[in-house]
């Protein structure tokens, strides 16, 4: 070294120093395929979040070129891909959005599609695009989900203020009616074993097809048209509301009048916990009241004899109920006279409940009240029985009474539609 | 006791308006020492480009900044590749992600150390150098000797320095950067076990032209400013030999600084 002269040495430095510049901006740029023979190829892109001018398109992993420009065209991303000469992509191509990693830098994954197919030339357009199953579209769903939880708390907790400003009242009113017909009750359970001998008979009897009830429960083309019909009102109630209708029909046997008391109900359902019913009653019972008949016989002597009347046979019952977690207040007019109950469910899918109803409060033998217990034996039907005007204080109208009940709403017409969508039943 | 009294005299505060002035003299210097060398960098440049063109000057203090330089940017650059491999590694283990070790260190070197501590080396070896030499030359009179022989001291003593800072630096940097990626190689794939390929290839993959530009003009910027601070406190020394061991000492310090300082500018100005 010592006998190069100064310039030669300045000379190598500078030529050392300009070489690695040069050696370095060429390793470092003409290292991708995207500078020399490329052709060009457009995407449209739902979402190109996180892509950029550079970002790497490959196939089966291998790096085949690069984006070359992102731009937006009609609310769409429109990505141009430059891609290396010596790769072939064909019309049926897909592209689709991934990312390197959780963290990592997104690039385009292409799917060359088939060589049968005609070749991508420059300036195609790769028109299938699919959105990977990525981090973004997985906090999108988490996002969804965390939405619709939030709405059900908030419902939940509404729910239960409205349980806690009125749960206590209702347990305590239950348990003073109960403690007030005490006696009552006692008479009323004693004639309950006469009543579910009577009970076998009516089964039997609905069993073999006999009454207009067996006949529904029994001929399979009545019931068909029936749950035809009974699909038209629903849907085009459905249509129009969203409101869920629930059809009812029940028969009782009062066991002391030896007579039928029989239901038809309409309830509408709005909300799952809340619904309307309009029933309509066949009461051979009805208005009972009592009125003093004088005849008078040939001793002249005039005998009073007091009989009980019944009247209006055809009767009302508008009811509002309102369901807390197990428990359901109900009120309004019931068989013609304001009342209000209360019912409380045991078991899976309601399965049995017990229900205490109150109304014609000045009745002329006191409020008539009524203390039902009610099995669901399959989801369309059920049994009921128990203790009727069992407060009355007229003994004569002190009654149990059982009964059997049909009723038909999207649960109960599902398992006799198995096969049939319910939404063309109900709506969405 | 009278050596103390006298002592506390004169380091004692001279009261509320002696502080003031003290502060506006501190100022004035300041400004005025900006001002100056702003003004010496005009001339300089200016004076390049006007006969006569002395380039056996500019060649000497080419060779003196730079090729005697080079070893000790060699081993700047070399090292600290090394230590930012084992450093790095050690993090990107904690994510898995050891493998972008490569492109980390290129990106680090070629960005921000290399051209700072190329320029920091070579201030401490020529910049001082620089001011110690025209310190001297003014202090023996020999810069009013040359004004004496009609030749522009300027001319004839700063400009050669500051090109040859100027066209020096950026290329002992990129040397520097080089020998820097082989250092991180080395301790990389021989003493970490990363995979070879992949180390080269997140490089490549890391690093962008603008990278390499970045720290070229990073380079000639800070290869200017140390010549420049060397050459005005040198220019301007006065007292004697102390005089030059003071001057040495600020420009060093000063120029470091300012160095620096530049290196933040140029960076944020380069990102937006």
């Amino acid at each position: 070294m010592k006998n190069l002269s100064t310039e030669i040495r300045v000379g190598l430095l500078v030529l050392a120093g300009i070489g690695s510049i040069v050696m370095g901006s060429v390793a470092v740029t003409g290292w991708r395929p995207g500078s020399g023979d490329t052709y060009k190829v457009t995407i449209q892109m739902d979402n190109a979040s996180g892509l950029l001018v550079g970002s790497p398109a490959q196939v089966a992993g291998i790096k085949i070129g690069e984006v070359s420009a992102i731009d937006l065209e009609d609310g769409k991303a429109k990505v141009e891909l430059a891609i290396n000469n010596r790769y072939k992509l064909y019309a049926d191509t897909m592209a689709s959005l991934k990312s390197i990693g959780i963290l990592g830098d997104k690039y385009i994954d292409v799917n060359p599609g088939t060589s049968s197919q005609a070749p991508l030339s420059d300036g195609g357009m790769i028109s299938r695009t699919e959105s990977g199953s990525d981090l973004d579209s997985m906090v999108g769903n988490a996002n969804d989900i965390l939405k619709e939880l939030k709405g059900i708390l908030g419902h939940l907790a509404t729910f239960t203020e409205s349980l806690a400003k009125d749960g206590p009242h209702i347990t305590q009113d239950l348990r003073s009616i109960l403690s007030d017909n005490k006696d009552s009750l006692d008479s009323s359970f004693k004639r309950l074993d006469s009543t579910l001998g009577n009970l076998d008979s009516i089964t039997g009897k609905i069993d073999k097809g006999e009454g207009s009830l067996g006949k529904l429960v029994n001929d399979e083309t009545t019931v068909e048209e029936l749950n035809n019909a009974l699909m038209g009102i629903n849907s085009y109630l459905s249509d129009v509301t969203r409101l869920k209708l629930d059809i009812g029909l029940r028969a009782e046997r009062l066991n002391q009048q030896q007579t039928y008391k029989s239901y038809l109900s309409f309830k509408l359902q709005p909300l799952k916990e809340r619904f309307y019913m309009v029933e309509l009653v066949d009461n051979p019972r009805g208005k009972v009241s009592s009125r003093t008949i004088s005849t008078t016989t040939g001793g002249g002597a005039a005998l009073e004899t007091k009989e009980t009347v019944t009247s209006q046979q055809m009767q009302w019952s508008l009811l509002i109920g309102q369901r807390y977690f197990d428990t359901l207040v109900q009120g309004g007019l019931i068989e013609n006279h304001f009342g209000m109950g209360v019912n409380q469910y045991f078991g899976r899918a309601d399965k049995y409940s017990i229900g205490l109803d109150v109304w014609d409060l000045g009745g002329e033998f006191g409020p008539h009240a009524k203390l039902s217990g009610l099995w669901r034996f399959y989801s369309g039907a059920f049994l009921v029985m128990g203790a009727d005007d069992f407060a009355s204080t007229n003994p004569k109208l002190r009654d149990a009474f059982f009964g059997v009940g049909i009723n038909f709403n999207e649960d109960s017409l599902r398992p006799l539609f198995g096969s049939l969508p319910l939404s063309t039943i109900s709506g969405p | 006791m009278q050596k103390v009294k006298q002592h506390l005299s004169t380091t004692l505060p001279l009261g509320i308006k002696g502080q003031v002035e003290h502060l506006g003299r501190i100022t004035l210097t300041a400004v005025e020492g900006t001002g100056r060398g702003t003004l010496l960098f005009v001339d300089a440049v200016r004076l390049a480009f006007r006969p006569p063109f002395r380039l056996h000057l500019l060649v000497k203090q080419m060779e003196f900044i730079g090729n005697k330089s080079l070893g000790v940017t060699l081993l700047t650059g070399i090292f600290t590749g090394m230590v930012m491999t084992f450093q790095s590694y050690r993090s990107l283990k904690d994510f898995g992600s050891e493998s972008i070790v490569g492109g980390l260190v290129a990106v680090a070197m070629v960005r921000e150390l290399g051209p700072v501590l190329t320029a920091l080396m070579v201030n401490a070896r020529a910049g001082s150098a620089v001011a110690a030499e025209l310190g001297t030359m003014r202090v023996t009179e020999q810069i009013d000797a040359l004004q004496a022989l009609a030749v522009n001291p300027v001319q004839y003593l700063v400009t050669p320095r500051i090109l040859a800072g100027f066209i020096m630096v950026p290329l002992l940097t990129a040397i520097s950067d080089i020998t820097g990626v082989m250092g991180g190689y080395g301790v990389g794939v021989w003493l970490l076990g990363v995979d070879s390929g992949i180390f080269m290839a997140k490089v490549y993959d890391f690093l962008k032209f603008s990278d390499i530009m970045q720290g070229t003009v990073k380079g000639a910027v800070f290869g200017t400013i140390l010549t420049l601070v060397g050459a005005y406190k040198g220019y301007n020394t006065s007292g004697g030999a102390e005089g030059v061991g003071r001057a040495t000492t600020e420009a060093v310090v000063m120029a470091a600084i300012l160095i620096l300082f530049s290196d933040y500018l140029i960076t944020v100005f380069w990102q937006s």
